[in-house]
């Protein structure tokens, strides 16, 4: 398989020299087509994972796939969060519609696979749909605290409201399916509201299923990529260069190896980690050296998770999701062709 | 981003209209082998998968897609064709993007297996 480059120079981003002449689209078209139907020429491989974070190799796949994997998981992922708080009584410093907003923002361990879609029209919360919280709490004066005591957070009781506070109110046959732990907010350290002595605030909030697009509370994590870097030394560089050279990268990708004549020279370990800055082009004396390209078969995908959902499976998600645009289309022809042919 | 009706937040699935998900253009510029597809309620991410796709396919002779206006959440995508017709041409490309989705699905789903037997502990989350 013929590998695609793109040359990083001084001031342009070019193809590689290598690989150009003729025509781009007709012949190579067709053989990519080849390459793609067999399971040969692409592959994917996992890097790092755990439920956080997951860093993913996908090699040989077209970048308009890969882009729209991150699209979706930005986008189209659903995940749940707070949607609706009914304020009963709130006598603390912070407004009802900004507290309601901090609400919404808290990610919830609520497995969103579990439920469906909120119909719009709907008024009732169903135990199919909706997750209810409560949270009642009051700033007192502590009792224990002594006269000459000037810390806030000791003169008061509950003077942070935190995330822990919401409680769980099961709907319906909501006990039966989930345990409080698994419905809880994911951090229990988040910071509400801060209350004085005397302050109160007693709300009802509701949490539904959505999607990114609607608002960016209910994206499941972070997607990003980037092409494979590759750095290639075209002379020998040795000595304070080296040093200077090696400075010029990200930690770890240039390393200086002492050769048995007694010079120090600079060689390529891991190009991977290179972050494609181009500092390199700042000094004349050894811009010359070094040719700097990256793999445009070859993705880099990175995953971060701040949901319910694990890295890996907000991926998996996301390629269902694709999977589902396809279907309903195909469906659709379907029914027109049979519909025209009766 | 796309807005819905109200102005606020995008119609959820179980709030889609009964609108056709695949309508096609009418008119000069349109028949049986060159045609203009609407698709309902999509965007870039299917909108350039599928060009890419559909250009891998020889008898295809031009095809793009469009975004015709950033708040209506709709894509238009032309084929062009001097063999086949263009319907059945977008059927093949969607069977084509959903099996390479297929065949993406199992390779990671194999590679979360193999990477967790070597990792066992990759799959838990240790937060309080």
């Amino acid at each position: 398989m013929d590998s695609n480059r793109i040359v990083m120079e001084e001031f342009q981003v070019t193809e590689d020299a290598k690989k150009k002449g003729g025509s781009t689209k007709g012949k190579k078209a067709k053989e990519k087509k080849g390459d793609e139907s067999g399971s040969s020429g692409t592959s994917v491989k996992i890097i790092h994972m755990d439920p956080v974070n997951m860093e993913i190799d996908f090699i040989g796949f077209p970048i308009s796939l890969i882009n729209a994997y991150r699209r979706i998981v930005l986008a189209e992922v659903a995940t749940m969060a707070i949607e609706k708080v009914y304020m009963y009584n709130n006598t603390s410093i912070i407004q009802d519609e900004v507290l309601a907003h901090r609400l919404g923002l808290v990610p919830l361990k609520v497995d969103p696979r579990y439920f469906e879609f909120r119909n719009k029209d709907e008024t009732e919360w169903g135990a199919q749909d909706s997750v209810k919280y409560e949270l009642k709490i009051k700033c007192e004066k502590n009792p224990r605290a002594s006269e000459h005591e000037t810390d806030c957070d000791v003169i008061s009781l509950n003077r942070k409201v935190l995330s822990s506070s919401l409680k769980w109110v099961p709907i319906g046959n909501q006990p039966d399916i989930f345990q409080p732990e698994s419905m809880q907010p994911l951090h229990d350290d988040i910071l509400l509201a801060k209350m004085n002595p005397g302050h109160l605030i007693h709300l009802e909030a509701y949490a539904v299923k959505g999607i990114g697009s609607d608002h960016a509370k209910f994206q499941p994590g972070l997607c990003w990529y980037r092409f494979l870097p590759e750095i290639e030394l075209t002379r020998e560089v040795e000595g304070l260069e080296a040093e200077l050279l090696q400075k010029c990268f990200s930690p770890g990708v240039i390393n200086i190896v002492d050769k048995p004549d007694g010079k120090k020279v600079a060689e390529v370990s891991d190009a991977r980690n290179d972050t494609c800055s181009r500092n390199v082009f700042e000094y004349d004396d050894i811009k010359d050296s070094v040719k700097l390209t990256r793999k445009t078969d070859h993705v880099i995908l990175y995953v971060e998770s701040h949901s319910a959902l694990k890295s890996f499976e907000i991926l998996d998600e996301a390629v269902n999701i694709m999977i589902g645009k396809c279907d309903t289309l195909l469906t659709e022809i379907e029914n027109h062709i049979e519909g025209s042919a009766a | 981003m796309p807005v819905g009706a109200d102005g606020f937040r995008l119609p959820n699935v179980n709030e889609r209209e009964a609108k056709n998900k695949l309508e096609w253009l009418t008119g000069p510029g349109q028949d049986e082998y060159c045609r203009t597809f609407i698709i309902n309620d999509e965007d870039h991410t299917l909108g350039n998968a599928l060009k890419h796709v559909l250009m891998q396919n020889p008898d295809v002779s031009y095809c793009g897609y469009t975004v015709p206006h950033p708040m209506e959440r709709k894509i238009h995508v032309r084929i062009q064709s001097e063999k086949r017709e263009a319907l059945s041409i977008l059927c093949d490309a969607l069977k084509d993007l959903k099996s390479q989705n297929e065949a993406v699905r199992k390779m990671i789903k194999d590679e979360v297996q193999k990477y967790r037997e070597i990792y066992p502990e990759a799959g838990t989350r240790d937060q309080s």
